[in-house]
């Protein structure tokens, strides 16, 4: 059980991590867990569907942006652009979507609008058909239907 | 790239797809059906377009001279405003063209034909959708009056209406007269109609400086009569509310000045100019609020910039560490807010030597008439099919005439733009 102060999280593959309540709570759905039911504080926070790999990637994050909050002077906003930048840039592709879905779901805001900025910058020259692949989306339209409408918008092609 | 694929919730594809520019978006419509209809979702064009607000993407300078206009994507000047390079704008309108107004990614544009007839669109540059802006004639007083025309448009985002205004003031005498008459219409373009407005209680005075759009209002400098040496006010209008109302100015340096209006971010912007010696820029960062004018920055004639004239503030850099200006017309220059100086002109390739600018937010807006055409179809005497043949679409006039002479519609130059006092 983690001391006073700290809150014990667990992966679905069964790896626990215990971390400050202040870096765990950088996600509001642990923050909401942990107000509404007092045992969250003192027992095992499962965090379903996010295996032990993702969340030391979350938990890594999420330490080095609640210390910058605390105290400013130690982490400068440069200090934890650089730690964003590498931080993103680091990551492989299924660990960029792994970690989108998860921090979507822990709603970590902050981390979030950085990894769809990361995602929205890598398909920004893409193809259509392109997209569909990375996607794994079915082209439902038949070829007349996207005829016209790549003839609606033929400069943006 | 990964061979899995991949599913992202679809909450956050929104998120994703909201940070793209609006030339990618118009490509990933043909992704799919699903794609499709999100990417021409009210609700997503409005997220886009918050976004693009917030964090400053999508912004292109449009620079327009007489007889054209161009495009230069902002965001590729990068922080050090150095080069730039301007595209022709192909609007679906023959002969000289004007920009009368912008919002929101929306052009507001106008051309001058050679027999004086004119048409008037709001167009999205970047989806070509376009909407013709019909004008009813202006009911003059009777009598002998000098006469202002003008028009502006802006979004009231209470109705989620386009909102086109037209303002005719009339007085007796420009300089010297202490009463004046006007006629205010708003056209919605949600519904189509043009509608009266209560009489404006302020003398605009340079009508076709001002009309800038910040907080749902449109703003310009005026005064409670057409005399000069009256006191310079700042007048809106509020789309939402459609009547008249003061902002409270900036507390000026002592001295000889004129000042003008402009938008900077999304914030009320005043340059009070001495002169020979100085432009101060002041910023308004709480709308509304008196105590939050603020003054930016002190631009000083020296030989960095050599002298000019006219100053006009244009956008921030994206670091927000620089300012670009515009300076007389013919320059673009970068104003570094730490160090208080003045860069380098831009060098922008493709441009007109003389030139207006201001920044516009691309964005996928789309106005209600669902019509995309191109420039070859456009028809550009569309008045023939209305009931006044006869009655010449007046809306733009930029000189003080004798009512007796058919009103001018002079295309914008950059002599017209007159300065206060």
């Amino acid at each position: 059980m983690a001391s006073k102060g700290n809150l014990t999280l667990k992966s679905c593959n069964g790896k626990e991590f215990i971390v400050e309540e202040k870096v765990a709570v950088m996600s509001t759905t642990i923050k909401n867990m942990v107000d509404v039911d007092d045992s969250f504080a003192q027992g095992v926070i499962p965090i379903i569907g996010v295996d032990g790999k993702i969340l030391a990637k979350l938990i890594e994050y999420c330490k080095e942006h609640a210390e910058a909050d605390e105290d400013e002077e130690v982490k400068s906003e440069e200090y934890l652009k650089k730690f964003d930048e590498k931080f993103v840039d680091e990551l492989n592709l299924n660990d960029l979507y792994d970690l989108l879905k998860a921090s979507n779901y822990l709603e970590i805001t902050k981390l979030l609008n950085l990894l769809c900025q990361k995602v929205a910058s890598m398909i920004k020259g893409k193809k259509p058909e392109e997209i569909r692949r990375i996607f794994n989306i079915k082209n439902d339209f038949t070829p007349e239907e996207e005829e016209e409408i790549n003839r609606q918008n033929p400069w943006a092609f | 790239m990964s061979e899995r694929g991949i599913y992202i919730p679809a909450e956050v594809l929104t998120d994703i797809l909201s940070l793209l520019p609006v030339k990618t978006l118009l490509r990933f419509k043909c992704v799919s059906k699903r794609w499709l209809a999100l990417i021409d979702s009210p609700d997503f064009i409005k997220l886009h377009l918050s976004q693009s607000l917030k964090k400053n993407r999508n912004r292109n300078l449009l620079i327009g001279d007489t007889f054209s206009i161009h495009s230069a994507d902002f965001d590729s000047l990068a922080d050090d405003l150095a080069t730039g390079v301007a595209t022709k704008l192909n609007p679906p309108l023959e002969g000289y063209i004007s920009a009368l107004a912008y919002c929101n990614g929306l052009l507001f544009l106008s051309n001058t034909l050679e027999d004086n007839t004119s048409t008037s669109i709001i167009w999205n540059p970047l989806t070509r959708e376009q909407q013709i802006i019909h004008f009813t004639p202006v009911q003059h007083p009777n009598g002998r009056f000098y006469v202002q025309i003008e028009a502006w448009f802006g979004f009231d985002s209470e109705t989620n209406d386009y909102k086109v205004i037209r303002v005719a003031l009339f007085c007796t005498n420009y300089e010297n007269d202490d009463s004046f008459q006007s006629e205010v219409k708003v056209y919605s373009l949600k519904n189509k109609m043009w509608r009266d407005i209560s009489s404006c209680p302020y003398f605009i005075r340079h009508l076709k400086v001002g009309g800038m759009f910040v907080g749902d209002a449109l703003h310009w400098i005026a005064g409670t009569s057409p005399r000069l040496g009256t006191d310079n006010l700042i007048a809106a209008f509020d789309l939402r509310t459609e009547e008249w109302r003061l902002v409270p100015r900036p507390t000026f340096k002592v001295g000889n000045f004129f000042m003008n209006l402009a938008v900077l971010g999304e914030s009320l912007c005043v340059f009070s100019n001495y002169f020979s010696d100085f432009v101060d820029i002041w910023v308004m960062k709480e709308y509304g609020v008196e105590e939050s004018w603020t003054k930016i920055c002190s631009v000083v004639q020296s030989t960095d910039i050599c002298s000019f004239e006219y100053l006009k503030t244009i956008a921030y850099s994206k670091n927000g560490k620089q300012l670009l200006l515009g300076q007389d017309y013919f320059s673009l220059r970068g104003f570094d807010l730490e160090k208080k100086s003045v860069g380098k002109a831009v060098s922008l390739l493709g441009g007109p030597i003389n030139f207006t600018s201001d920044i516009f937010m691309a964005s996928l807006v789309k106005l209600n008439s669902t019509t995309t055409t191109s420039s070859s179809e456009v028809q550009i005497h569309q008045n023939k099919d209305q009931e006044n043949t006869k009655q010449k679409t007046v809306k733009k006039s930029w000189c003080f005439k004798q009512v007796e002479d058919e009103i001018g519609i002079r295309n914008w130059r950059s002599h017209d733009l007159l300065i206060g006092n």
